[in-house]
């Protein structure tokens, strides 16, 4: 009876063994042979990635052999390694860039492609009413973006002035947050004059399409002079 | 019997003419570059020129069918072809 018992103890701790060093192996997923060998499959891999995910998961695979020979034999072979598949992956860095510039260009193509349509069915289904609606709808707009260009450019000088108190004063916190402030309001009011520009953008889109000539606003006559009689000494 | 058979051939009927909707443009896989270059060019200039808006909105359809066709069926060198040519036309108004 003690004697199986040792025996099935045994058994238990081998078990242990066993499952620990397959839970060690299965964690690395790579089956390391040789830095070369390992750096020649990793280069085909790099070879064929042709986007910047797949560029990711080839560093990434580099990142776990490295490790795998870190654990198996030391520094040295993963130095070894790693200065074997560096070189492949500088390349491979420079394809990636190359990849994200192009990514880039074409969203911005993509984006002009859609807006410009956007702007054009919103031009076409505008609702424009009489000339004077029209006129008076893009001189109430002017008139907006006039008031709102006075209100930035308050807010500049005060920018400005405030950057000059705060280098006087040497740069304490509250004042860094007050310009931080600022400057999300100057950018915020940027943004409202684009928008009333942009509408009023669409409005003379909206005229040449639907009217099939380009508006044109009288400019205001000027007022006449008052002669004012020369006073005869 | 009758009605099943009925109730089948109205199904198969229906799914075959969704499906012929749905397909939209078919980009030629051998002369993609040229009607790249064509396509966006003719329409664009049909969305530009377009003195109705019923003109427009006719263009604009087939305009956008081909770029979602270009992109899903092409895409890489072809698809940015169609996008710069047509946005070069489009930027005219």
């Amino acid at each position: 009876m003690k004697k199986s018992r040792k025996f099935v103890l045994a058994c238990g701790y081998v078990a242990f063994v066993v499952l620990l060093l397959l839970g060690t192996r299965c964690e690395s997923r790579v089956h390391i042979t040789t830095p070369e060998r390992d750096a020649k499959h990793i280069a085909e891999y790099a070879e064929l990635a042709h986007s910047e995910a797949e560029l990711k998961a080839v560093e990434k695979m580099r990142a776990r052999y490295e490790q795998a020979y870190r654990r198996s034999y030391g520094g040295a072979k993963a130095l070894y390694f790693r200065s074997l598949v560096d070189p492949i992956l500088d390349a491979a860095g420079d394809r990636r860039e190359a990849y994200a510039a192009e990514e880039a260009y074409l969203a911005t193509q993509q984006a002009t492609f859609n807006d410009k349509l956007r702007d054009l069915d919103e031009a076409w289904t505008m609702e424009l009413g009489s000339d004077a609606d029209v006129i008076a709808t893009i001189e109430r707009n002017d008139a907006t973006i006039a008031t709102k260009n006075a209100e930035l450019a308050a807010l500049i000088a005060e920018n400005e002035q405030l950057a000059i108190d705060i280098i006087d004063a040497g740069y304490p916190e509250d004042m860094l947050n007050m310009i931080g402030e600022l400057e999300a309001k100057i950018e915020a009011k940027r943004k409202d004059i684009a928008t009333v520009e942009y509408a009023n953008t669409i409005v003379r889109l909206a005229y040449r399409l639907q009217r099939g000539e380009e508006l044109v606003i009288a400019e205001p006559e000027p007022e006449p002079e008052v002669e004012v009689a020369e006073e005869v000494m | 019997m009758k009605r099943v058979m009925i109730i089948i051939v109205a199904a198969i009927t229906s799914v075959a003419c969704c499906n012929r909707g749905g397909e939209g443009v078919v980009i030629n896989e051998q002369d993609h570059e040229n009607i790249a270059y064509d396509k966006s060019y003719e329409l664009a200039e049909r969305v530009v020129g377009a003195a109705t808006y019923e003109e427009y909105q006719s263009a604009a359809e087939e305009l956008r069918a081909y770029e979602e066709a270009f992109r899903t069926q092409i895409g890489g060198t072809s698809y940015l072809i169609f996008l710069e040519e047509s946005n070069a036309v489009l930027n005219q108004i």
